[in-house]
């Protein structure tokens, strides 16, 4: 999709995300909530939208999508795989973690919208730097640059919420998710774990490691949903949906 | 094991069994029949009114369809931002069919069927051209269209075909009978 390109935007089957389509491609995208900013370099998309008032006269505004790059975003790798459910919708409360220099964030931060939060926890200090300059300019992003194996650092900051989206590649990734779901996570909440088989075990088979995930996240009293290759766009990764049932 | 309960008990069990398994409609039942065993043998037990049993009917409501449940509202709700109704212009229709069509288009790259009617809530925008995008990502003034069908039209290139017919032509003609008379009658221009 070049610059200067029409394009028809229509919703997709998950609230909050949009389907983009042009005369060559297809494309994913969610309504920016700083219309007139790219967080990374993404393509934007312009719509006048004319609305009619009551004494007759039409004022028209300006609403903007931005496009969702599934070859850079996980989550987005997952829609457009064709994830069942992501539990992430207008109005939602994430809790994000590994959310590194806060480009899905910003995405994760339109989806949710103004009604919506988004907790984005960082470790490393260069990339929160970046996901702080960007929280700066949306005001559902509230950027923790801690560690979330620790969750009793940012407990104050962070109420309940109903869903967390982990990508840590981290070999103990299941028992941080579990720690940080233990704290925050409402009951029947969804969990969203996007898998590096890599990072877990480099020895072992792809598909043992996703299983044995799985597996801990059964002991962590996460009842898996479902799980998706995120094949096309990133090699040996997988999405592990499920729901946080405390109390069964 | 049989003889460690007694009759009085065993008979509460099969009662509460048979509750269970009628998903509580006996449970009236239950102090008629408790009165009925208090009695001594001999009193007229029809004398008694019958009780009316307690029925519970369920009574299934509909599920409407989401695209039901939207009828007549003007945008697509809250979960999408308000996504306006389709303009349904006859250049909308169009370029809706050409979108559909893309695959014939460009065979070489597949892309996903779509379905036959135009989206019920959709939007027609325009990309931004940022400055520091490349050339070859952005259209220049000339190439930019207001509707998908032209900027289809001005890139498809109509002389090519019959161009590259002509070119295929040529070469195969050569050193046949067209071509020999050709050479033929140059030579005796010539002359």
């Amino acid at each position: 999709m070049k610059g200067g390109a029409k394009v028809v935007i229509e919703p997709h089957r998950h609230p909050g995300v949009f389907v983009v389509r042009g005369g060559k491609e297809d494309g994913i995208a969610t309504r920016n909530m700083t219309p007139g900013e790219s967080v990374y370099g993404e393509k934007r998309i312009s719509v006048d939208e004319t609305v009619e008032n009551s004494d007759g006269t039409t004022t028209t505004t300006k609403v903007e999508y931005r496009l969702w790059n599934p070859f850079r975003s996980k989550l987005c790798a997952a829609i457009a795989g064709g994830a069942d459910d992501i539990y992430i919708r207008p109005g939602s409360r994430v809790l994000y973690l590994g959310a590194a220099s806060g480009t899905s964030v910003s995405h994760v931060a339109d989806l949710v919208g103004p009604t919506g939060f988004v907790y984005a926890v960082e470790f490393s200090n260069r990339s929160g730097r970046d996901l702080i300059a960007m929280a700066a300019k949306r005001p559902n992003v509230v950027p923790i640059v801690e560690d979330a194996r620790q969750p009793v650092r940012y407990r104050m900051v962070v109420p309940m919420v109903d869903v967390i989206f982990a990508d840590v590649a981290q070999p103990d990734q299941a028992r941080i998710v579990a720690m940080n779901a233990n704290w925050f996570l409402k009951q029947g909440g969804g969990v969203l774990i996007s898998i590096k088989a890599n990072c877990i075990d480099s020895t072992a088979p792809a598909a043992e490691v996703f299983a044995s995930e799985v597996q801990k996240m059964r002991a962590e009293s996460i009842k898996p949903k479902f799980q998706l290759t995120l094949e096309p766009f990133e090699r040996d990764h997988c999405l592990v949906a499920g729901l946080y049932m405390r109390n069964e | 094991m049989m003889a460690d309960f007694a009759d009085n008990d065993v008979q509460k069990l099969l009662q509460q069994a048979e509750e269970r398994l009628s998903g509580g409609r006996i449970a009236a039942k239950q102090p008629s029949t408790a009165s009925t065993a208090s009695k001594p043998v001999g009193e007229d037990v029809k004398a008694l009114p019958p009780k009316q049993e307690k029925t519970e009917v369920r009574v299934p409501r509909p599920q409407v369809a989401a695209s039901e449940q939207r009828k007549g509202k003007n945008t697509a709700g809250p979960e999408w931002f308000d996504l306006p109704k389709t303009n349904l212009t006859p250049e909308f229709k169009r370029d809706w069919q050409l979108l559909r069509m893309r695959n014939v288009l460009d065979p070489k790259h597949q892309r996903k069927t779509l379905r036959s009617t135009a989206p019920e809530y959709s939007q027609v925008g325009r990309i931004i051209a940022s400055p520091t995008d490349p050339y070859s990502a952005r259209l220049g003034s000339r190439e930019r269209k207001s509707t998908l069908l032209e900027s289809i039209m001005s890139a498809h290139n109509d002389t090519k075909l019959a161009s590259k017919y002509s070119s295929i032509q040529e070469m195969k003609r050569e050193g046949r009978k067209a071509f020999y008379k050709s050479v033929v009658a140059k030579r005796r221009r010539r002359n």
